[in-house]
């Protein structure tokens, strides 16, 4: 048994049909615009996930770029820990955190993580600092150095 | 490459899903499109597995996780002719919508949308999951891993692990075209509902080009992808759409089903869950008896789905954010200032357009009537949104500017539900369900 098929209901109004099509028209322009503003149209895939972003997104597209790099030098299981811009003794929790996604195969401590001990990388974003150690990695964005175990 | 395989691998799910729906009568799997159904299914399906073989501590690799889609799917092939497919009318004017989404695609695949949250914790997590072959349990109990929710759902890192079991590792780019693949699935889903409900082609296919503009602007504009966002809505649309598509009756499972799938996607999952579910059983159905059962069927799935994450975070010292306490004590010191912050995430950056774009459609589409659950669910979930920014002494500006736009995306996606889903019948209430119920889904 089906249930009866109910009488098909009159379709739009003109003037209704038409107030939908604008709606639909103001929204595809919107998302144009927005494709538009936010990056080169081009089918040429981004450096990063941040290269089209919002400014404060696409300020961390350096960064990502130089972790990149640290994949393709640093051994798995090797542990890295990173300093920020300035100061070998901190670093910014945003910069911790993103580098743990992009170091899966390292162990990323924080600048101020325990005693340092050697035995590890150092990460120094934009941080030309010396002394940490023996420079491994020159990059434009920073440098990557070894810190033998004593 | 590794992006192509991990695109694959959600091309699988799609095939593993399709055997699932071959286990379900012919009328409860025809409700929804087929290739949202069969996405959804297959996500909940290897999603499910990861989780039930964390519990029994079995390593995630390829084989065994593809080993019971597998043998689902050969039964699937076996049971082929039994399968019944209800062709709809279709419309040309659905090239439309295909063409937001595909513009939405764009977006996200040439990192314009790209979520914050997907670098600080959804992909990360997926990518330690696929190097443990597990939940990776010492790495979110690392004190300093904290704030990366180590309770929160699952079922997108479990995703993200998946494609990256099968890409080799987890390709960052590709991932987020994972945003306007759910995002397809939506919007699929959403037609489907409309076409039934409206019972007209060409004006169900305006609706969802409609509905696939709010959601691709508020997608692009809030920077959706790689986050949980998309894959909420999915399922939160595919509960309501099943829910306004058949009235109720047998069809409850499958509905509970996908709020199961909204919960383990995020916290936000649910809230909604809940309050549909309280909008079915309050409103919408009559008798108490029919109401406890229409509770029971909602509710079972999440109830598994979500106790069963809970469980194996409570039997590993992972449950933090499903304690609460974190936002703090009940004020309303800080009421003043909700309003201006939500309406200025509300905006979209182009003057509320996707709300004012819902309102006039909803006026031109007045003659029709508008569907309650979705009215109810949205009014409610607004709400909850705003009880929780009444929590603590701290100036809620920041916090609302930075979540309510994604939240209001629920808002809006069940308002463009109460005018599609609305049509011949009304819902739940009318004799039409009740006489579908009896007979079993015809």
């Amino acid at each position: 048994m089906t249930l009866p098929r109910a009488k098909r209901r009159p379709a739009l109004r003109p003037a209704d049909r038409l107030l939908v099509v604008l709606c639909i028209v103001a929204l595809t322009t919107a998302i144009v615009d927005r494709l538009a503003r936010t990056g080169p149209l081009t089918f040429r895939p981004p450096a990063t996930v941040f290269s089209n972003g919002s400014p404060a997104l696409r300020s961390v597209d350096p960064y990502l770029m130089f972790l990149a790099a640290l994949r393709d030098v640093l051994p798995a299981g090797a542990t890295v820990r990173l300093v920020a811009p300035g100061d070998p003794t901190h670093d910014s929790w945003m910069n911790f955190e993103i580098a743990i996604g992009q170091l899966p195969r390292q162990k990323v401590i924080r600048a101020d993580a325990g005693e340092r001990r050697g035995g590890e990388f150092i990460a120094a974003y934009q941080n030309p600092l010396e002394g940490l150690g023996r420079p491994v990695m020159r990059h434009p964005l920073g440098l990557l150095y070894w810190r033998p175990a004593p | 490459m590794t992006g192509l395989r991990f695109l694959l691998a959600i091309a699988g799910l799609h095939v593993a899903g399709w055997g699932l729906l071959t286990l379900l009568p012919a009328g409860l799997r025809a409700i929804l499109p087929r290739f949202p159904a069969t996405g959804l299914a297959g996500l909940l399906f290897v999603g499910g597995e990861m989780l039930a073989f964390s519990f029994l501590a079995i390593s995630w690799t390829l084989p065994r996780l593809l080993a019971l889609p597998t043998l689902v799917v050969c039964g699937g092939l076996l049971r082929r002719g039994g399968s019944r497919e209800i062709p709809g009318p279709r419309s040309a004017l659905l090239v439309i919508a295909a063409g937001i989404v595909a513009l939405a695609a764009y977006g996200s695949w040439s990192a314009r949308a790209t979520s914050a949250d997907f670098v600080l914790f959804w992909g990360a997590k997926g990518e330690r999951f696929a190097l443990a072959r597990g939940i990776a349990v010492p790495f979110l109990k690392a004190p300093e891993h904290y704030l990366m929710h180590p309770d929160y759902p699952p079922l997108l890192p479990f995703l993200y692990a998946f494609g990256s079991l099968a890409a080799g590792r987890f390709p960052w780019g590709a991932s987020l075209l994972v945003m306007p693949w759910f995002l397809a699935m939506t919007v699929s889903v959403f037609h489907g509902v409309a076409e039934k409900r409206l019972d007209h082609p060409r004006e169900s296919a305006l609706l969802t080009a409609v509905f696939a503009g709010v959601l691709g602007l508020t997608g692009l504009v809030t920077c959706a992808a790689g986050s949980a966002d998309a894959g909420l809505i999915a399922f939160e649309t595919a509960a309501l759409a099943v829910l306004l598509s058949t009235g109720g009756g047998p069809s409850e499972w499958i509905a509970g089903a996908a709020f199961a799938g909204a919960c383990l996607l995020k916290l936000e999952g649910l809230f909604v869950s809940a309050i549909v579910i309280s909008g079915v059983i309050l409103v919408c159905r009559p008798g108490w008896r029919r109401r406890l059962v229409s509770a029971a069927r909602l509710s079972l799935f999440p109830a598994i789905g979500l106790g069963s994450w809970l469980l194996f975070c409570r039997a590993n010292g992972l449950i933090d954010f499903y304690r609460g306490g974190q936002i703090g004590a009940f004020t309303l010191k800080n009421a003043s200032r909700i309003p201006p912050a939500i309406l200025h995430a509300a905006a979209y950056d182009y003057a509320f357009l996707p709300w004012i774009a819902l309102a006039l459609t909803g006026f031109a589409f007045r003659q029709r009537g508008w569907a309650f659950l979705p009215l109810w669910t949205a009014g409610a979930f607004l709400s909850v949104n705003v009880y929780f920014y009444l929590h603590g002494t701290a100036d809620p500006t920041i916090w609302i500017w930075w979540s309510a736009g994604r939240t209001l995306i629920t808002v809006l996606t069940c308002g463009s539900l109460a005018i599609g889903g609305h049509g011949r019948e009304s819902n739940f209430s009318d004799r039409a369900a009740d006489d579908r119920e009896r007979r079993g889904m015809r």
